[in-house]
């Protein structure tokens, strides 16, 4: 029996690492609606400074105050994504010039290198549901609060031709952060992307 | 009794002229022939035997390392051109083979025979490379790419052989659920500098694709790694991939896959390659021109996560070995290596052997010790005899008279 997929959200010591706490039911529940993959009900939450992440090679992290690795999470973030893992951060602000995504830029730089703009045209929008002009728009980018821009492109840390890290100012913390019942209310389900990140963290 | 003496003395006198007479015939016969007591054959012997008016009638040597491959053909021209050569002398059998590994990154696996207990150390054009100790009459070294030739040493034999071919390499096509296996699998080997195309079931029908996916046959890919159930749909196609020539890797789910049960390296035909305790690990079977190996191993990602620094690399190597020894990997000839203008060969796998093929197999102690310093100890032994004789039979007359 092969292992199954655990969505891990990743616990870090400087900030609010909970603040999207049923995000990962959310996208449990679309992994399991849309696709054969084999994954478990529920999501961990694991110290990112702890040997037991090793686990789980994709790391889910967001929340909206200063970012910042203690060494031991440095470490291990490295670590993780050097031998094939990924992060995925998630700016729960959606502010280009707010307090975590300032930190957060900093620290990705400080130990990985400096993120760059994901082309839009980039196999994590082809890998499952197709997403012809890149990332979804998120209806918290123009809601008033964060930078109120339509952020065009991810950011990503590459690790060969491979996203190591993946960064979002998008908002999908507070987008897909409802309980998965109410998806029936939606013509669209926006928690698609979600899948396709899971999809290309699984395959590529 | 004086008098009876003395003919026993006289026929002693005459019997050992008759013997050195004989030995002188001998000796005239033998003047044709060579001797050599050397440490090898050496050159200049091999040109005065081969300039002669008259070939020499026997040449006999002894031996104490293995002529180079151009004095044995020496030697087989002087046999064949009426010479008897006869050798003897301790000397150690070694044996090299090596073939190139199956591998992006090169390299290639040298096997030497030698007798078991002896110290072999094996080297290339730089210097020594590794050295063991013969246990079962062999030894198996893993070279880098960079030696394409080499020589193994055995108490004072050497043994020497040149890589002939290189491998033609295709693809590998990793076949599994999304999942981290898969995912990992397709990893190590890209890592190693496999081409690698990764079949990804994610829904029913639906397949997730890296790479370029193709038809699995020989042309494409040199192995198929078949992690689980996935692979049930393409079991006939896969059959026909292995018995053309193709390698399958099957990790178990994919084995329990009622599809899969010709493809399982299970049963008689199947070889143990790999235990753990009392549990086949590793198993492996032919299957028409190809080979099939099924693992036990679930979850080797978890290694390569979870392990300490080298772990990203065991867990390349795991794969890489496992995928080198089934990959479908046609030879292509490289250039001959040429012999060394010494005379010494860079393609001398079995000298011994070839010695023994090309001048026979050594004689025994017996029949040469009839022969060089034993010859001239008999003839002092006779003159000796003679002389007391002659002496005794001399006295015995002077003193007839003293009683």
């Amino acid at each position: 029996m092969m292992s199954e997929f655990v969505f891990c959200t990743g616990q870090y010591d400087s900030g609010d690492w909970d603040s999207a706490p049923v995000l990962p039911a959310n996208i449990i529940d679309s992994i399991a609606r849309y696709t054969s993959i084999a994954v478990a009900p529920s999501g961990v939450n694991i110290p990112l400074g702890s040997d037991a992440i090793f686990e789980y090679p994709f790391v889910y992290l967001t929340g909206h105050l200063p970012f910042r690795f203690s060494e031991a999470e440095r470490r291990n973030a490295r670590k993780l994504v050097d031998r094939g893992g990924m992060l995925f951060i998630d700016d729960h602000n959606h502010d280009v010039g707010g307090v975590f995504h300032n930190t957060a830029m900093e620290e990705l730089t400080r130990s990985f290198s400096k993120p760059v703009d994901l082309p839009n045209d980039h196999d994590i929008y082809r890998c499952f549901f197709k997403f012809d002009d890149g990332p979804p728009t998120t209806s918290h980018e123009l809601n008033g609060w964060g930078d109120n821009l339509v952020h065009k492109n991810l950011q990503a840390v590459m690790q060969g031709e491979r996203i190591g890290v993946l960064y979002s100012s998008k908002d999908y913390s507070s987008e897909w952060n409802y309980d998965p019942d109410a998806k029936r209310f939606s013509t669209v389900d926006n928690t698609r992307f979600g899948v396709n990140i899971i999809v290309y963290a699984l395959t590529r | 009794m004086r008098r009876r003496l003395e003919y026993v003395l006289r026929g002693a006198v005459l019997a050992t002229l008759a013997l050195m007479l004989w030995f002188a015939s001998q000796s005239s016969r033998d003047a044709q022939s060579a001797m050599v007591d050397s440490h090898g054959v050496g050159a200049s012997a091999l040109n005065q035997w081969s300039r002669a008016p008259v070939a020499p009638q026997r040449i006999n040597l002894q031996l104490t390392s293995i002529p180079s491959r151009i004095e044995r053909a020496w030697l087989s021209a002087l046999a064949a051109a009426g010479s008897v050569v006869t050798w003897r002398g301790g000397l150690t059998p070694v044996m090299v083979a090596i073939e190139p590994v199956a591998a992006p990154h090169g390299g290639a696996t040298a096997r030497a025979a030698a007798p078991d207990a002896s110290a072999i150390v094996i080297g290339d054009e730089i210097g020594a490379l590794d050295s063991a100790r013969i246990r079962q009459s062999g030894a198996t070294f893993v070279l880098g790419a960079a030696s394409d030739s080499v020589t193994v040493r055995a108490n004072g034999s050497v043994a020497s052989a040149a890589l002939r071919d290189s491998v033609s390499l295709r693809k590998v096509l990793v076949i599994g659920a999304a999942g981290w296996e898969p995912k990992f699998t397709a990893a190590a080997l890209e890592e190693e500098g496999w081409k690698v195309d990764l079949l990804a079931r994610v829904a029913p029908g639906v397949e997730v694709t890296s790479g370029a996916p193709a038809t699995i046959d020989t042309s494409r890919y040199s192995a198929v790694i078949a992690l689980d159930a996935s692979a049930a749909p393409y079991a006939s196609r896969l059959t026909e991939f292995v018995r053309a020539g193709g390698g399958l890797i099957i990790a178990p789910p994919a084995a329990a896959a009622a599809a899969m049960v010709t493809l399982r390296a299970a049963g008689p035909d199947a070889i143990v390659l790999e235990k753990r305790g009392a549990a086949t690990s590793v198993a492996a079977k032919r299957l028409g021109a190809g080979r099939v190996i099924q693992i036990a191993y679930e979850d080797t990602w978890r290694s390569r996560m979870n392990g300490g620094d080298s772990a990203v690399a065991n867990h390349r190597r795991l794969w890489t070995n496992l995928v080198s020894n089934v990959a479908y990997a046609p030879r292509v000839a490289r250039a001959t290596a040429n012999p060394a203008d010494d005379g010494t060969s860079v393609d001398d796998a079995a000298p011994l052997a070839d010695l023994t093929a090309s001048i026979g197999s050594p004689t025994s102690a017996k029949v040469s010790a009839l022969t060089g310093r034993s010859r001239s100890s008999w003839t002092v032994l006779l003159f000796l005899v003679l002389t007391l004789a002659l002496l005794g039979e001399v006295a015995s007359r002077r003193f007839r008279g003293v009683s």
